[in-house]
């Protein structure tokens, strides 16, 4: 039961959803590449979210003071959780789109260039969503914040 | 004692206070995790164990009572990814939290204050 | 229920009134001094706990082992309406005794 690791929680949020944006942007800029340094066209790429959890640490002490008699963190119920982490980056392994274009330098033997399997709109949803959550995640971190002041003012 | 009598009120508002606390890191732990596939979102539980704690006609022992939370598999979600998050329930939930936060520790001040009005008064 | 310091409050200078017209009449009353140097010695004992209380939360959030700001709000604040409340039975307690005094010459 904390303020600060609220905040922490909150942050992690910014964090994961601004990687998200990267990810997505990254995708949008390279919508046109049809060859990369491998050789192949760009490979759309996507984050892929997971739980974070309490460090072995933290849960450790929290229940060695609960046991000792202090105050731990001991409540009947689960964990809390510590926000949310990027687990890894992956790309997406769907097939390249196939255009017809004999004059591009990358066309293959019947004339097919193949693009980069990223389809813009998608990437402008996905953008809008992350854009959305960041915003939660911020508006939660100033509720937390103001929680906190509020707090200051018992016995003023 | 003496003091333990003078306080016995306020130990209920610090329950409330710390579960208050509670839900507010859980609903932060929620929102952060919206886009988690195959999440569930935490909630916590206090009120009920109070009712159920005062319905059954006894004095309230307040000190067995624990905040706690708990995972709402509730399947409401038309999401495809598992994930039954639903972040304006949540927006919500976090406005009525801090109201209600805020009007505990207006009444904690007032506890106290009302104690030290007493002190000062002399006859 | 916020009667209650009030009351336990108004107890204790009802108490040393009575010492008061006790000792003015039949000398003195040791049942009534007894009561209120008990009461002092238990008040003094819960505001030395309460105090130490405060401090220790406060360490541990200084050193970061819990960051509940309004549990160390609280504690402090009931700390210091414990020091408040003995200083007055101080003050009271001092007042009684110099009347006392003054009646006796």
């Amino acid at each position: 039961m904390s303020f600060f690791s609220s905040m922490d929680i909150s942050s992690s949020g910014l964090t994961a959803q601004r990687l998200r944006m990267d990810i997505i942007s990254q995708n949008i800029a390279n919508a046109d590449t049809t060859r990369t340094e491998e050789g192949t066209p760009y490979r759309r790429k996507a984050v892929q979210f997971e739980e974070k959890q309490k460090s072995f640490s933290d849960v450790l002490n929290n229940k060695m003071k609960s046991m000792i008699g202090n105050s731990g963190d001991d409540t009947a119920g689960e964990d809390v959780g510590a926000g949310v982490r990027v687990s890894k980056i992956v790309e997406d392994q769907s097939a390249f789109k196939k255009i017809y274009d004999p004059g591009n330098p990358d066309a293959d033997a019947e004339g097919y260039v193949n693009m980069p399997n990223v389809n813009v709109i998608e990437e402008m949803v996905n953008m809008i969503s992350a854009s959305r959550t960041y915003e939660a995640n911020v508006t939660a971190m100033n509720t937390s914040k103001s929680m906190a002041l509020k707090a200051l003012e018992i016995g003023r | 004692m003496l003091m333990n009598n003078m306080f016995s009120n306020t130990k209920l508002l610090e329950k409330a206070l710390d579960a208050s606390l509670m839900r507010n890191e859980v609903i932060a732990n929620n929102i952060s995790n919206v886009d988690t596939p195959g999440y569930k979102k935490k909630a916590v539980r206090f009120e009920e164990l109070l009712h159920s704690a005062m319905g059954n006609g006894q004095d309230l022992n307040i000190d067995g009572i624990e905040p706690e939370v708990y995972t709402d598999n509730a399947n409401l979600s038309y999401r495809t990814d598992g994930n039954n998050v639903d972040i304006d329930v949540q927006m919500a939930d976090m406005a009525k939290n801090t109201i209600k936060y805020n009007v505990l520790i207006a009444r904690m001040n007032g506890k106290f204050n009302s104690i030290k009005t007493v002190l000062k008064s002399s006859y | 229920m916020s009667i209650s310091p009030i009351g336990k409050i108004s107890e204790i200078y009802k108490q040393s009134a009575q010492a008061i017209k006790g000792t003015s009449d039949t000398g003195v009353s040791s049942g009534a001094f007894k009561a209120i140097f008990d009461a002092a010695k238990n008040v003094i004992g819960d505001t030395t706990q309460l105090q130490s209380a405060a401090d220790a939360t406060t360490n541990d959030f200084i050193t970061g082992k819990i960051d509940n700001i309004h549990q160390v709000l609280i504690a402090n604040e009931k700390a210091s309406v414990a020091l408040q409340f003995t200083v007055e039975l101080r003050n009271k307690a001092i007042e009684a005794y110099k009347e006392i005094m003054r009646l006796q010459m």
